[in-house]
């Protein structure tokens, strides 16, 4: 999987830092990102997006502290540029992931936040299969 | 014992067909030829059976019962002799079930009730799959087992001193339904198993074909099995009905794509395997089903569909266990509704040949589909009439129904799709690709 999404770039959006090192380990091995950005809440994000260059998707946690997933989002939509990265949503919350969905074109999926680590490769799986096709 | 040439393998696309037409028969029942091979390995004398499924798994069932002791011919496709001799016996070496979860969980069921010693093993897809939930019911019965933390490879120590026992399984599933019923065939008293929702009852058909004391009753949405031991099972000879899990890529390949008119006669129409076609009705397909006789104690349809544009539907968790292998290639079709579709209580699903709940959901978002995943759920967002992107690689896992499930997407969608090995196909449907072409498919 590596080799087809060689030299992507992520930047993960994540608060907690148990989780961050999970995600950051599993974005590498299971879904190939080359480069992993990360961010604490939403504002640090979008400051982030607007100064560097574009990731190829966003991982985002929608339980953040301070200004949170959803937040994000629609500051996502009111930018051209940045609407148009694909974001994969995580959250334990069942009715917030369906919110994000439904709601935000730029979100291309919603996975419940994984627990052990065989939820993790599965839904590492589902971030490569997004950033192969987005590097394509 | 087995005549066959190496099946396709590796990564193969599917690219956008203009429109698919024809006629096919459909392919023979995997679950009919695993059980048909093991009621005539069981009975005292010799059973033919036609239409035999020869794919990789049912090949691996035949040499099982085999090694068990049973005589086994094949007399030219489809077509096979079976002299059982009312007894198995302890193989020789170890018995290597491939990729069959079917195969392996009936198996160990049916040869527990013997006196003797067999080591079970699989592929690396298979070893990581549970065994407990049929070992542990077994073990209540008499049948100790060693296995590696409830998976393969196990080995089996079978009684002819079995109990009887009373059992509602933790999760629905026919395999593990079956493996208990086979069993108690050999038990001292009534073996009843209480499922909670009725899941196929291939096993219950088949072994009254073969004269097994066995009953089956409703019970609600569940479905109550006795069986009662002792009895010496009669040959029977029966022609296997068609799979209606394999015609559903020929189905769905035919919605997806613009101006397509397919027809699939022989189909098996068993109320715990058609939930896929119900949904599909429910999601406005045009689909005709027409009455085609019986076969081996199941009802025969021939199904005719047309594309066309579908509806997305919300699909409760009720309707899971009749359509459980279904759903890989009911989110493909998802994809190309209007709308979104809801699947749920899917739990089951991450027990399959690989985590095909997380599979499926990979291969839509690899295409471009929006999805939502949950611990039993997954949501669809249908592309409509704008079309399914496509253009990705799907990562099949060894698994032959999201390697096929990933080449139907191709079909329709508006780039070509790739998935990265075919290899498992030939474990359920040898005639995919010949089928496929016969419709006009491209996939090379």
């Amino acid at each position: 999987m590596t080799k087809d999404s060689a030299g992507a770039r992520v930047l993960l959006v994540e608060d907690d830092e148990q989780d961050a090192f999970l995600f950051s380990k599993m974005l590498r091995e299971e879904a190939g990102a080359a480069r992993i950005d990360r961010a604490l809440e939403g504002a640090g994000a979008l400051a982030q997006l607007q100064s560097g260059p574009a990731p190829d998707c966003i991982v985002l946690d929608l339980n953040l502290t301070g200004e949170d997933g959803l937040w994000l989002l629609d500051r996502l939509l009111d930018n051209e540029a940045l609407a148009r990265i694909p974001v994969i949503v995580f959250s334990g919350d069942v009715t917030r992931l369906q919110r994000a969905s439904s709601s935000f074109p730029n979100v291309v999926s919603s996975v419940r936040k994984p627990e052990t680590m065989e939820q993790y490769r599965a839904a590492l799986a589902i971030v490569g299969a997004i950033l192969k096709a987005a590097v394509r | 014992m087995t005549a066959a040439s190496p099946p396709p393998a590796g990564p193969r696309t599917a690219r956008p067909a203009k429109r698919l037409t024809g006629t096919l028969a459909a392919a023979p029942d995997k679950s009919v030829s695993h059980r048909a091979l093991m009621f005539s390995a069981l009975a005292a004398g010799t059973s033919h059976i036609t239409n035999l499924l020869e794919s990789a798994d049912v090949m691996a069932t035949a040499r099982a019962v085999a090694a068990l002791g049973a005589d086994v011919r094949r007399d030219g496709d489809g077509a096979w002799t079976v002299t059982g001799h009312g007894r198995w016996t302890s193989p020789s070496a170890p018995l290597d079930l491939g990729n069959a979860g079917t195969g392996v969980r009936l198996l160990m069921g049916a040869a527990a009730r013997f006196d003797l010693e067999a080591v079970f093993t699989g592929d690396a897809s298979l070893s990581a799959r549970p065994m407990a939930r049929v070992l542990d019911p077994l073990a209540a019965m008499g049948a100790r087992s060693e296995s590696h933390g409830g998976r393969l490879p196990a080995r089996l120590f079978g009684s002819s001193q079995l109990k009887p026992i009373d059992y509602a399984p933790p999760v629905a599933s026919a395999q593990v339904k079956s493996a208990i019923l086979l069993a108690g065939l050999g038990a001292q008293g009534e073996t009843i198993v209480r499922e909670a929702h009725a899941t196929r009852g291939h096993t219950e058909t088949m072994g009254l074909l073969y004269g097994a004391d066995m009953d089956a009753a409703p019970d609600g949405a569940g479905l109550t099995v006795r069986v009662r031991g002792g009895r010496v099972l009669t040959p029977h000879d029966l022609a296997v009905p068609g799979d209606p899990s394999s015609v559903a890529f020929a189905i769905a390949a035919a919605l997806v794509t613009q101006g397509s008119a397919v027809t699939l006669t022989g189909v098996m129409d068993n109320p715990a395997r058609s939930g896929l076609y119900a949904a599909l009705q429910d999601m406005g397909a045009d689909l005709t089903i027409t009455p085609a006789g019986t076969c081996a104690g199941e009802r025969l349809v021939d199904m005719s569909v047309r594309s066309g544009m579908l509806t997305g539907l919300e699909i409760d968790e009720s309707r899971a266990p009749s359509m459980i292998d279904e759903y890989p290639i009911l989110a493909v079709i998802a994809s190309f509704a209007e709308g979104v579709t809801v699947m749920k209580g899917l739990a089951e699903l991450r027990a399959k040949e690989s985590d095909r709940l997380a599979a499926s959901a990979a291969m839509l978002a690899a295409n471009g589909v929006k999805i939502e995943l949950g611990e039993d759920y997954l949501v669809v967002h249908g592309c409509g009439a704008g079309g399914v992107p496509g253009g990705g690689r799907v990562e099949t896992r060894h698994d032959h129904r999201l390697a096929m499930s990933g080449l139907v997407m191709g079909l329709g969608a508006r780039e070509a799709v790739t998935v990265d090995d075919v290899a498992m196909i030939a474990t359920s449907y040898p005639g995919f690709f010949d089928d496929m072409a016969r419709l006009g498919a491209g996939i090379a």
